[in-house]
């Protein structure tokens, strides 16, 4: 049996639905808490700092690290459940390893220029730039997304 | 990214069937009433085309418990997405008039 294929206005449509179908991902608003937990979590890195460097120090360190990654990797689970997807970072996944490597370099720098100068709110200054950055990406990606709402209802 | 080889596919072509892959291509994986929602279709129709999906090899359920609640999440295959791309772009094709010349 042969296949039919559409008219070109047909084949139009269909990918017009195939936009509008991609779109509506697009208005999904992701909860505030996530950038607002993500932000404290970076924010109080330099705290590793304060503990003794001894091999108890070393343990309350590698405990601590542990809560910490099981406490991201929760808070990205709950993330993706309440969304209803998990997102493919195809195509963000280069602006996601220069933010992070970027994040990454100011929180190390900041945390060895307190270290050299003895000033322990450098750490925090770096940590704090670094959280204040991820919030305002959250505020950024929820007012895309309610602006793709209201265009979306606009358009119904 | 290696451009697409245009195919036409009967099975993604049905309007439902079309959109339901352009969400989960977009995606690594999304629960069945986020589609359900997104897609505004009824949750019988839904799931009568991605059995369909399914049956063709393009979709696959997997199976989570959240709130002691059965959810169901679905994603789209290696072969579902190429042949969801490979149909996109035949009818981009159809639309510039390029299909088969």
């Amino acid at each position: 049996m042969e296949t039919e294929l559409p008219t070109p206005e047909d084949a139009a449509s269909a990918l017009r639905e195939v936009e509008r179908a991609r779109g509506a991902l697009k208005a999904t608003v992701p909860p505030w808490w996530y950038f607002v937990t993500t932000a404290a979590m970076v924010a109080i890195v330099p705290t590793a700092s304060y503990l003794p460097k001894s091999t108890a120090g070393l343990v309350v360190g590698l405990v601590a690290f542990a809560g910490w990654t099981a406490l991201l990797v929760f808070m990205v689970r709950r993330y993706q459940r309440t969304i209803g997807f998990t997102p493919r970072l195809r195509s963000s996944k280069l602006q996601l390893v220069a933010s992070g490597v970027l994040s990454g370099a100011v929180l190390s720098l900041a945390m060895h220029a307190a270290d050299w100068y003895h000033l322990p709110w450098l750490g925090y200054l770096g940590s704090g730039m670094v959280a204040a950055g991820i919030l305002v990406v959250g505020a950024l990606s929820r007012r895309s997304a309610r602006r793709h709402r209201n265009r979306g209802l606009r358009a119904a | 990214m290696k451009t697409p080889e245009p195919r036409f596919d009967q099975t993604i072509h049905a309007p439902n069937r079309l959109r339901i892959c352009a969400l989960l291509d977009a995606v690594q994986s999304a629960e069945f009433a986020t589609v359900q929602h997104k897609l505004d279709v009824s949750a019988s129709v839904l799931s009568k085309h991605v059995s369909v999906l399914v049956e063709a090899g393009y979709v696959t359920q997997r199976r989570a418990t959240r709130d002691t609640r059965q959810r169901v999440w679905l994603s789209l295959t290696d072969q579902g997405r190429a042949a969801y791309q490979g149909h996109v772009a035949a009818l981009q094709a159809i639309v510039a008039g390029t299909l088969g010349k």
